[in-house]
């Protein structure tokens, strides 16, 4: 069964993922933070796709937690979709370059619809 | 009147000075006849006495002409002695405006310049005293005034440039507090921004997405009802999520911290594009959508975002304002340098009174607050923005319940660029 972390520190939105990824027939483990996220990468050893909420995650910002997947050799390949209400124009355009597969507003978007991207990319 | 009267009255004549008048009785032909008359007569009694009368009356002749020279004589001496007296009259004239100009007007003109000099500024101007009269005391006033004047002149100055001073300390605390005031206004701007997108919009998401979980049967299956109440939730926070989104574009617009990226779009499929989202709508109306779109205009470099938001803020107003059965009308064309929309509508059209307000943000029409549509007042606002952004124009005719028609400009060369936090939301 392929696994998505979902990385979103508002819990009701974090529960709706879960279930509707779970829905989905995917595993879900999820992180309210970057520092959590990355114990969870270390502990897991595996993930197949990456759910990112940009802001108010932790100290670190979900623009922090994309750098360090692309710079290991080990989880670069993983894809990656970031989904946020705030993130300014030139944050997604870094999201983007920094080699995120989507970027998505929450309000704006069925949550049907990002899942199904989702498991296209696994 | 005989021969002797006529020349008593000639030499009364003379005696006056009536030369004229003497001269035109000698010369008569009354005179000549009398005298010939008198000399025949003469001339019958004499002549057997021997005696020459032409030579008698010469004499007489001759004392009458010394008399007239004399006379004449006299005559010019009087002129001479008049034309004497005044040229005497204006040489002594002339001698006493020269004496005047050196004593008294001389100096008063100088005075005068002086006067015209200080009226100028020159304020350290002072006039030589030559004498001690009059005009040498109108000269020693004058240089009194000059420096009183500098006096005051300076005094004024010193208090002027002390306010100046005090004024400027003023202005730059107000200045100050201008500026301050503005970043507090910013701020606040940008805190609301802060607030609608992240504050806002994640409940607003949450609800989303719970909804359509729910309307997907993830709770278990709904009746029918449960379903319509649900279905009119989802709605109802869409609309939310539609009004924040606009809201969001306005304090963007408003703060210029919208970006403009320009890249080479084909207009006329963004605008199908918006069309066939504005399909369910059009149909549930029966309201019937007709293109004309110039082929040639398909790539301009432009930002899509941003031109994708002006054709859906135009055609929805204009579906939605349509009555049943309606029709909108929508080109693209283009007209020397510029690229022109047009989305024509025959629906309920704009009051006429209003119609100055009508880019006004959050304005909504009487005529279209009486019906059932909703809208939040904005759209025509942020079109406005836009497109005077992109250096075009906006305009409108329109008539109430016969429709209306809005013209969109702008360059066909296309937008530029412009850096930014943030893009719109269309």
């Amino acid at each position: 069964m392929s696994t998505v972390l979902v990385v979103e520190d508002e819990l009701p939105l974090q529960q709706a993922i879960q279930l509707e990824l779970e829905k989905n027939g995917l595993a879900v483990v999820t992180a309210r933070s970057v520092k959590q996220a990355e114990v969870l990468l270390k502990e897991l050893g595996k993930v197949d796709a990456v759910w990112l909420d940009h802001y108010r995650i932790g100290e670190e910002s979900g623009l922090d937690f994309v750098a360090k997947m692309k710079n290991s050799k080990k989880w670069q390949k993983v894809p990656i979709f970031a989904v946020s209400n705030t993130a300014s124009a030139d944050k997604v355009k870094t999201y983007l370059k920094l080699g995120i597969n989507k970027f998505y507003t929450k309000a704006n978007n069925r949550l049907e619809a990002i899942i199904s991207e989702i498991k296209k990319s696994i | 009147m005989s021969l002797v009267d006529l020349e008593t009255q000639a030499i009364n004549s003379v005696d006056v000075g009536e030369l004229e008048t003497a001269q035109h009785l000698l010369d008569s032909k009354k005179y000549w006849d009398y005298k010939a008359e008198y000399k025949a007569g003469l001339d019958k009694y004499v002549m057997p006495a021997g005696v020459d009368l032409d030579s008698a009356t010469s004499i007489s002749t001759k004392a009458l002409d010394t008399a007239q020279n004399d006379l004449l004589k006299l005559n010019r001496l009087k002129s001479y002695v008049i034309y004497g007296l005044i040229a005497f009259i204006l040489l002594s004239l002339i001698f006493l405006i020269i004496v005047l100009n050196r004593v008294l007007l001389s100096p008063i003109a100088r005075i005068r310049e002086a006067a015209n000099s200080v009226s100028s500024g020159n304020l350290d101007l002072r006039l030589k005293i030559e004498s001690d009269d009059e005009v040498g005391e109108l000269a020693h006033d004058f240089n009194n005034m000059a420096s009183s004047l500098k006096k005051s002149v300076t005094n004024i100055e010193k208090i002027v440039s002390t306010r100046m001073a005090e004024l400027e300390k003023t202005n730059a605390l107000l200045v100050g507090r201008d500026v301050t005031k503005e970043r507090e206004i910013d701020r606040a701007k940008t805190e609301f921004i802060s607030l609608a997108s992240h504050q806002l919009r994640t409940p607003l998401a949450s609800i989303n997405w719970y909804a359509e979980m729910l309307a997907d049967g993830g709770a278990g299956k709904l009746n029918k009802t449960q379903k319509q109440y649900l279905d009119e939730i989802y709605a109802g926070n869409q609309r939310m999520v539609g009004l924040v989104n606009t809201l969001l574009n306005v304090s963007r617009l408003e703060l210029g911290t919208f970006i403009v990226e320009p890249k080479l779009t084909n207009i006329i499929e963004l605008a199908d594009g918006v069309i066939l989202e504005m399909k369910p709508q059009a149909e549930g109306k029966e309201v019937s959508v007709i293109t004309k779109f110039n082929k040639d205009l398909a790539e301009l470099l432009i930002d899509p975002n941003l031109i994708r938001i002006v054709l859906q803020n135009l055609i929805s107003n204009a579906v939605k304002y349509t009555r049943e059965k309606g029709k909108v009308w929508v080109a693209i064309d283009k007209d020397k340098e510029d690229v022109v929309i047009t989305v024509k509508d025959n629906g309920l059209g704009i009051p006429e009174a209003q119609k100055d307000k009508i880019f006004t943000k959050l304005f909504r029409a009487d005529n279209v607050k009486k019906t059932a549509i909703e809208g939040t007042g904005l759209g025509l606002y942020i079109v406005k923005s836009i497109i005077e952004h992109a250096g075009g124009t906006v305009s409108f005719t329109s008539q109430e319940n016969k429709g209306t028609t809005f013209t969109v400009t702008f360059p066909l060369k296309g937008m530029e660029k412009k850096e930014g936090t943030r893009e719109l939301d269309s």
